[in-house]
């Protein structure tokens, strides 16, 4: 059996066809899939249309206090494509007042893009800070996040969190037992804008302790400022900025900076456009004398997006990367991509 | 007239003092010894007799440049050859001493060659994959270091391969049998020669793509 979470998914969904329907009150089994298809030119690259991602989604309440969440997804690793948990978790938002909690595999809910599948993300590709610093496709890891709407005037909500940490970001093996597991918070919270515009804004931090002994700390401010008109989304500004320290157990501290900005107009209800600012440079940077090494990785990428319900996106970005080095050009590089996505079934909606 | 010729003097001295002050504020580094046009720091200097094209010895040196940075991933192309007993040692992101990084090691038994993937995190012996290589021959091996990756992921393929795949290469860390390695905490690259030559050692962007 060549993916045995394939069989059981394909049964799952042979069997919800004949569960209860879905229901006002919500206790119905709730199934959704996304497909995420990316096509990449460029002179040097892949040059080739690949299903980047396929997303089985299962979604319910377990009881009148508990909710399930199965997120199954299959990337192209090496030619094919493999079906891994994402995301498996039990969680309420009832049992304690003002608090939501969940326990299992997921992504954690730092910053703005880690939270979101990639699929859903307003642009193709992740910025470098995201690759760098979490993971080109969000930070997924296994442990409980809890979190809280303090009891104030205005909206101020606190997520803290803490996972085995055993890997961090992109690894094939089980990873090692970490000296200091991964922690992380993030408090976030909302204000209005002038022209019924809403801003969220998050600050944000996370630690780590590997077994080798290097201390990673991050931290971060993600800001998403909206206006709307009616439904449509006339003007979103998203931006993240994180800074990062490794400390090994003994050497020097490599200290990190990187930001994207996105701003995206739409022209009408069904077609956006928006441009990536991204800058990521390590400031601790030497080389073998000493000497300070200036180093600026840039990009540009202009993208266009044509919605025409929220099941179905078609995006085309064009990718104008650099690397500065001493002063000079090392690398530059120019990527058109193409990717298509939609969404069958229920897909669970974003809170801002 | 005395007064004047001292007023000269002094206009004279310190012009000249400012001559030399702007003279030593520019550049005036020594330029670095190269090695395949890549300048390069001597970590030990032992017996390592060094030119441009050829490094033999027993001793150490450092890559003048660094990697990008810790967390990055590049490739490595190595020719040696090895005296009987002798080792040569490929460091990636290491220290400047080159310390704590992800290094991989060849030594010659007869004609056997032994080989080893070192980081903090332990040795591993991968001399089975080298089995029925000539060591007293000239090699050359082409050795990714994913030190993006956690573990870092190490893969190492003959030097006529050009399909730089993980079926193709001749050894992949994260391969059953080979215990998972850690990750190096520096932005440095070198050598470790101990009775050996080094014709090349050539650092390029990585050759696998996940």
């Amino acid at each position: 059996m060549k993916n045995p979470i394939l069989v059981v998914l394909i049964g799952m969904v042979f069997l919800s066809s004949f569960s209860k329907a879905e229901s006002g009150d919500g206790t119905g089994l709730q199934l959704s899939t996304a497909g995420d298809i990316v096509g990449s030119l460029s002179k040097d690259g892949k040059n080739k249309l690949e299903v980047r991602e396929a997303e089985f989604l299962v979604f319910a309440p377990i009881d009148h206090y508990f909710d399930g969440v199965l997120n199954l997804a299959a990337h192209q690793e090496n030619g094919a494509a493999l079906f891994e948990i994402h995301e498996l978790t039990i969680g309420s938002t009832k049992l304690i007042p003002r608090s939501r909690f969940r326990v299992g595999q997921y992504f954690l809910g730092i910053g703005r893009l880690n939270q979101f599948h990639r699929h859903d993300w307003v642009f193709t590709s992740a910025p470098k800070v995201q690759s760098e610093f979490l993971h080109s496709e969000g930070l997924n890891d296994t442990g409980i996040e809890y979190g809280y709407l303090l009891p104030i005037p205005f909206y101020l909500d606190l997520t803290v969190g803490v996972t085995n940490g055993w890997v961090f970001g992109h690894a094939h093996t089980e990873g090692s037992k970490p000296y200091f597991p991964t922690h992380y918070a993030r408090l976030a919270t909302y204000n209005g804008l002038f022209a019924n515009g809403g801003m969220q804004t998050g600050i944000n931090y996370l630690g780590r302790t590997d077994n080798q002994g290097t201390k990673t700390s991050l931290f971060g401010l993600d800001l998403t400022a909206k206006w709307k008109e009616a439904s449509v989304l006339k003007f979103l500004f998203q931006s993240e900025g994180w800074y990062r320290i490794k400390t090994p157990s003994s050497g020097v501290s490599e200290g990190a900076i990187g930001f994207y900005l996105f701003p995206q107009y739409a022209f009408t209800s069904t077609l956006q456009l928006g441009v990536r600012f991204d800058g990521f440079t390590i400031t601790t940077l030497q080389d073998a004398t000493g000497a300070q090494i200036a180093n600026f990785d840039y990009a540009m990428v202009p993208t266009l997006t044509y919605k025409a319900s929220e099941f179905s996106t078609i995006r085309a970005s064009y990718n104008f990367k650099g690397t500065r080095f001493q002063g000079q050009t090392i690398n530059s590089e120019q990527v058109f991509e193409l990717q298509a996505v939609f969404i069958l079934g229920s897909h669970p909606a974003h809170d801002f | 007239m005395f007064k004047k010729t001292i007023q000269t003097s002094l206009k004279s001295l310190a012009v000249l003092g400012l001559l030399c002050v702007l003279n030593a504020c520019g550049s005036s580094s020594t330029t670095s010894p190269t090695f395949n046009s890549v300048e390069y720091v001597v970590v030990n200097a032992g017996t390592l007799s060094a030119t441009p094209t050829n490094l033999s010895g027993a001793g150490s040196l450092v890559f003048k440049a660094p990697l990008s940075q810790v967390g990055s991933k590049n490739s490595y192309r190595v020719t040696f050859t090895l005296q009987d007993t002798g080792s040569v040692t490929l460091v990636a992101n290491s220290t400047v001493a080159l310390a704590s990084g992800v290094s991989v090691k060849f030594t010659r038994s007869g004609n056997t060659l032994n080989a080893s993937l070192i980081t903090t995190g332990g040795t591993t012996d991968i001399s089975s994959r080298f089995t029925g290589v000539d060591a007293s021959t000239a090699l050359t091996y082409q050795v990714d270091v994913h030190n993006d990756e956690s573990p870092a992921h190490v893969l190492l393929w003959d030097s006529a391969e050009t399909s730089f795949t993980t079926a193709a290469a001749r050894v992949n860390s994260e391969n059953s049998g080979l215990n998972a390695l850690g990750q190096g905490t520096g932005t440095y690259w070198g050598l470790v020669l101990d009775k050996a030559t080094v014709t090349a050692a050539v650092l390029s962007t990585a050759k696998f793509s996940e």
